[in-house]
């Protein structure tokens, strides 16, 4: 059986889910270096998880094309298991940061005074507030994706 | 196989339940942080506060709130009745002919502003112009009603959803109204409708016909609105057909003239209302304009229930006994300020940036950091200092009528002064008073005919003293009335003044009262301001206050130019000598200062007084007289350029560049590395009723007050202040209440719901323009009263409530939340009220101290200016409430002083405010929205106690994190910790904050903070997940590690 037949629904869900991980550092990146509110407001905290994330899916994808029988193949399983329970975790947990350091900024561009508000929601600041929903939003999907992921195995048995 | 499946199984709950609690602990961390927000948005209540009513040290006056409500309403009618000025009154158009009016004008239906909010109240009750004067018995003629009401504006509710809660927002709408957006010096259109389009606009064509032309009074109102970070711009007026016409958006428009024409044509007299925080250019009605009217009124920007009072006024059921706040000029050309406003960038503003080629900022190593102004004054975008813009106070202490006043009075005593050289002029080849002055500050007519004269005046010159002078009221009417004494005062103008620069008004208002007097008989009204205010400021040689000697002369009149006229002739001048008009009154002369005293106002709460802003002087910088600044020696030689298009200024000529580039980052203060800090510790002292005795809360010097503080921890010091939020922060060893912050400056917008009836009450129903022409410190005490009660009843005790800032041109879009022109009218109604507010124990910050003359680039552009100016302008309107009333907070200018951050200003925030005021209360920035521009280190050393932002409950570096910062990431706990003079000084801001809560309404209550629905379903959420992600997996483990089962099993 080839690698390509013995992968899973879960296998698929789990690689789109990584995809979309280094999508929202992507999306993180270009938020922060585009013009607009939240230009060099980095939240290196936030970046960790995201990373952490990508990491821990990458070690998923990768886990599951190992295939070792015994012992060894059972420490590997429960290491992936673990990886895929803690993914949509860190993700959760770079959502809840990201959020948390953008709250404020959320709050000027849309929340300010009805006089100032034309003033606050220039295009550019507007671009950038939709660049850090974006970024939370793909955030939240890889979270859900993950979880998705967490009940699939990775990979079918061999005959 | 079964195992598989469970294990998969277990493993996917167990990954959602991970989520789960990583996303309960997060969240619960991340909504403490923002639990005022929350409970704003989701109608929650995390803090009660129990007021301990028998044991409360302030208390409200009011056993309902029916009471409370009616004390409100109170003085709301009496700034309507007080604060409406007859500027105008020919052909006994005024009190108006009950029997028949006819109103024009789309203001005349819905007087700005119209719509509840931050402006309005918005009770229930509340009463427009058009039922106030039903009310008084006006008969309004119905067709102009009809045409008004149901044809032009068609009032609709416009609901909206709030894309919050949800919640329907209902506010009033009109198929046509006239603009109530100024913008950012943008165009302004005017879109009343002119009488040609009334048919097309649904008027019937006879319309005319149905007013008895011989029998009525036409009244016709014009609007001109103003808001946040809204700026006019001189000559952006836009037509009701969308035409630029050039014409000057305060003025009248071709469309509203036209309908003043129409109203001459259907009305036997004409009276017009200013419906305005701004000063209006109406030459054009007044005498001798070419669309001259009966009557002009003051009404400025109405309340709930002001029009009551303005209906009173206007019917004759009360004397008229307001007064002009500003000059009315024929055009606002001729204004000294507006020769420099709106500013424009440094030639070379860009060597202020960091990059590459400049070098970069330390503080961001590798971040370009560009000097663009903010396209948009509440900033955002990209990083930048803001500091690209500035404009050039050259007027010096010549704003408003002390500029017209002081020329006219040197164009008749002193013609050397080139007072009528055509400089300046904007009427004709040579500068005429009459000419370039419509109506001059406090001008005021009465109904009742009276006279004022000052009988005796004592000045005691100590450093506490106080000039007292009695005037005598004379009612000349047969009816008993209330009216208007205003005490004016000249100093004496010296050689020294003019070898040092020191400036002098021909005239300064002092302050004012009001009294009841009977038809024909008199009245003694005594009238007190402090003795310091006479003195002027030489920042050239003395540098402090100096008394000259010599005539100090002392009049009652009803104006600034009856003033002068005053003081004219009691020096010899007569109409032969140029004067426009003989003088109605007389002055007293106090001459006992027999030599310049430089020593009496040197000193000030035993702080030397001395020069704290030369750096705000342009001259400082380019270190030659780039700047000349306004002077009565020489009015031509002398009147202001424009020091952005009519001169260059570049920063890289002074020899002071790197200093200079070095206070436009904000780099006022460098932190230390090498003096570590002593970390907080428990004292075992709180800020509790037991630990706060009488000696604690009148003495901030008190060794308790010290303990305190030093036991907070160097994180939550420097935390607290640098994320001060919109509520306080609750600190670790001091067990603080918390405090939330409130708008705005016409009473709290916080309603009060009547737990019985349901019932809403809104107390913000006070109008500052109208408190401001009321001229009554009197009044504004019983606002103050009634402000700080209603705080008392709404149970919030911290509120930006009044607006002190001097009107420097009438283009700045909030001069509706500040006084005047004039300092010491603004001086003396902030002391009123202020007074009062303090008395009831509300901490009530006034807006923007330092000089946030215009909104356009408010945040970043540098207002120069010289030291006289500095203390004897902007600061002195605020230093009644702060000062002399012991107010207990105030907010700072969102703008520079020279080049340095008003918020940085250690001069003036701390040498002055701190040390010469002997200000104890709380000082908040702005709204923080730029971390380039507002500068953590330097902001703690002029002593700020909380920097606004939008912030909870989060004080600490990093929201709570310790290490780097999020806002600030060059500020952390390691480069704090080791600048023990940065974490003490934010320790002792934290004191002026505590002392001030201490002495406030704040110890009324205990605050409690209690769980609210979302606390427990947040703790339902972390425990349940817990244990569920413990058992997914557990049982995950399992079903992965048990042995599997055989086939033929």
């Amino acid at each position: 059986m080839n690698m390509m037949k013995r992968q899973t629904a879960g296998s698929w869900i789990t690689f789109i889910t990584l995809v979309l991980a280094v999508a929202s550092l992507i999306v993180y990146n270009v938020n922060v270096n585009g013009e607009g509110y939240f230009q060099n407001s980095t939240v290196p905290q936030a970046v960790t998880y995201m990373i952490l994330t990508v990491a821990l899916l990458a070690a998923v994808v990768i886990l599951a094309q190992i295939n070792i029988k015994g012992i060894g193949g059972t420490v590997l399983e429960l290491i992936a298991g673990a990886a895929k329970i803690a993914a949509p975790a860190a993700a959760v947990a770079a959502v809840m940061t990201l959020v948390s350091s953008r709250i404020e900024g959320f709050a000027f561009i849309y929340m300010s005074n009805e006089e100032v508000l034309h003033e606050v929601q220039t295009a550019a600041n507007l671009s950038s507030a939709h660049g850090a929903i974006a970024n939370i939003v793909i955030l939240v999907v890889v979270a859900v994706c993950g979880m998705t992921a967490a009940f699939f195995r990775l990979r079918k048995d061999s005959e | 196989m079964r195992n598989k499946k469970m294990a998969n199984a277990m493993r996917g709950v167990a990954s959602i339940t991970a989520s789960l609690l990583t996303l309960s602990i997060l969240g619960t961390s991340i909504a403490d942080s923002y639990r005022k927000n929350l409970d704003d948005v989701l109608g929650t209540t995390s803090y009660i506060t129990s007021n301990d009513k028998d044991n409360a040290r302030f208390v409200s006056d009011y056993g309902t709130i029916e009471e409370m409500a009616e004390a409100a309403k109170d003085i709301a009618v009496r700034e309507g009745e007080e604060g409406t000025v007859i500027m105008k009154n020919d052909n006994d158009a005024l009190p108006l002919n009950t029997e028949s009016v006819a109103l024009f004008g789309l203001a005349a239906y819905a007087p700005y502003p119209y719509n509840a909010g931050d402006l309005r109240g918005g009770n229930e009750d509340a009463v427009d112009l058009l039922q106030a004067l039903k009310d008084a018995g006006v008969q309004v003629n119905e067709t102009m009603e009809d045409i008004y009401v149901n044809k032009f504006m068609n009032a609709h509710e416009v609901v909206t959803e709030n894309q919050w809660t949800g919640a329907e927002e209902v506010s009033i709408g009109y198929d046509n109204i006239y603009n109530t957006s100024v913008g950012d010096m943008e165009d302004f259109a005017i879109t009343e409708i002119p009488p040609e389009k009334y048919e097309e606009y649904g008027a019937p064509k006879d319309w005319k016909s149905d007013i008895d032309k011989d029998n009525t009074t036409a009244v016709c109102v014009f609007a001109r609105p103003g808001g946040e970070s809204n700026t006019y711009a001189p000559g952006s007026a836009v037509n009701f057909a969308g035409e630029k016409t050039g014409e000057d958006p305060l003025a009248l428009s071709e469309d509203e003239l036209a309908v003043i024409d129409a109203a001459k044509e259907t009305c036997a007299k004409v009276v017009v209302l200013i419906n305005s925080g701004n000063a209006m250019e109406i030459k054009e009605i007044a005498e001798g304009g070419a669309h001259e009217v009966d009557g002009i009124a003051y009404i400025g920007c109405i309340n709930d229930y002001q029009c009551i009072g303005i209906a009173k006024v206007l019917t004759g059921e009360v004397n008229a006994t307001g007064a002009l706040t500003d000059t009315y000029v024929a055009d606002s050309a001729s204004i000294p300020a507006v020769q420099n406003f709106g500013g424009d960038y440094y030639a070379d503003s860009d060597i202020v940036a960091a990059n590459a080629e400049n070098g970069y900022d330390d503080r961001y190593p590798k971040v370009e950091i560009s000097n663009q102004s903010g396209a948009s004054s509440f900033g955002g975008g990209s990083a930048t200092y803001s500091a690209g813009q500035y404009i050039v106070e050259a007027e010096g202490i010549y704003v408003g009528y002390k500029y017209y006043e002081t020329r006219y009075f040197d164009s008749v005593a002193n013609p050397s002064s080139n007072a009528s050289a055509v400089t300046g002029a904007t009427q004709g080849d040579s500068w005429n008073y009459g000419d370039e002055v419509v109506y001059p500050f406090g001008h005021t007519v009465s109904y009742l005919d009276y006279e004022q004269k000052v009988k005796s005046v004592e000045v005691d010159k100590s450093e506490d003293g106080e000039v007292t002078a009695v005037v005598e009221v004379k009612n000349n009417s047969d009816k008993d009335g209330y009216f208007l004494a205003q005490l004016y005062a000249q100093q004496p103008y010296t050689e020294y003044d003019k070898e040092n620069k020191v400036e002098k008004s021909a005239v300064m208002f002092l302050n004012s009262a009001k009294v009841n007097v009977a038809a024909g008989a008199s009245e003694e009204v005594t009238i007190t301001v402090p003795t310091k205010y006479l003195a002027s400021y030489d920042y050239t040689n003395a540098k402090t206050y100096i008394l000259d000697e010599g005539d100090y002369y002392f009049t009652a009149a009803a104006g600034s130019h009856e003033a002068v006229n005053n003081f004219l002739a009691a020096q010899g001048k007569t109409v032969a000598d140029g004067m426009d008009a003989e003088a109605v009154g007389t002055a007293v002369v106090w001459n006992e200062n027999k030599e310049l005293d430089s020593a009496t106002f040197s000193i000030s709460n035993g702080t030397k007084v001395t020069n704290v802003a030369d750096d705000a002087d342009l001259n400082y910088w380019t270190e030659d007289d780039t700047v000349t600044y306004l002077s009565r020696q020489d009015w031509d030689a002398t009147y202001p350029i424009n020091y952005n298009t009519d001169a260059e200024i570049k920063i890289s000529d002074s020899s002071k560049a790197e200093e200079w580039i070095a206070a436009l980052r904000g780099r006022q203060y460098t932190i230390k590395t090498d003096e570590p800090a002593e970390e907080g510790k428990d004292n075992n002292v709180r800020f509790s009723v037991e630990d706060i005795q009488y000696e604690q809360l009148d003495n901030i010097d008190d060794p308790y007050w010290d303990t305190l503080v030093s036991s907070i921890t160097i994180d939550e010091a420097v935390g607290a202040v640098i994320h001060g939020g919109s509520q306080t922060d609750t600190l670790t060893n001091v067990d603080n209440p918390i405090v939330l912050q409130n708008e705005g400056v016409n009473g709290f917008t916080t309603a009060y719901k009547d737990a019985e009836t349901g019932k809403e009450y809104h107390f913000n129903v006070n109008s500052q323009t109208l408190l401001g022409s009321s001229f009554n410190p009197e009044l504004a005490y019983d606002w103050g009263l009634v402000e700080g009660n209603s705080g008392l009843w709404l149970e919030r005790y911290a509120l930006w409530g009044t607006g002190l800032t001097q009107r420097r041109t009438p283009y700045n879009g909030r001069n509706y939340e500040y006084i005047s022109e004039d300092p010491m009218l603004t001086n003396r109604i902030g002391y009123g009220l202020m007074k009062g507010c303090t008395e009831k124990g509300i901490l009530n910050g006034p807006k923007h101290i330092g000089f946030n003359d215009q909104e356009h680039n408010r945040n970043g552009v540098a207002a120069y200016m010289n030291e006289q100016k500095f203390r004897e302008t902007d600061l002195r309107g605020f230093q009644g409430a702060l000062e002399d009333a012991k107010g207990l907070a105030v907010m700072v200018a969102f703008n520079r002083i020279g080049a340095t951050n008003a918020s940085h200003h250690v001069g003036m925030l701390k040498t002055i405010l701190r040390e010469e005021w002997g200000y104890t209360g709380v000082i908040s920035t702005d709204m923080m929205n730029n971390s380039y521009y507002f500068t953590p280190e330097s902001m703690i050393m002029s002593t700020v106690t909380q920097v606004a932002d939008f912030g909870g409950d989060d004080n600490h570096i990093n929201l709570g994190d310790g290490g780097v910062d999020a806002v600030w990431p060059y500020i952390s706990m390691k480069t704090v910790e080791n600048d023990a003079t940065l974490v003490n000084q934010a320790r002792e801001n934290l004191k002026y904050q505590l002392y001030s809560f201490a002495n406030s309404a704040v110890m009324n209550v205990s605050t409690e903070r209690v769980n609210v629905w979302w606390d427990t379903a947040l703790s339902m959420i972390k425990i349940i997940s817990g244990i569920l992600t413990a058992a997914a997996v557990l049982c995950w483990l399992g079903a992965t590690l048990a042995p599997k089962k055989k086939k033929e099993d």
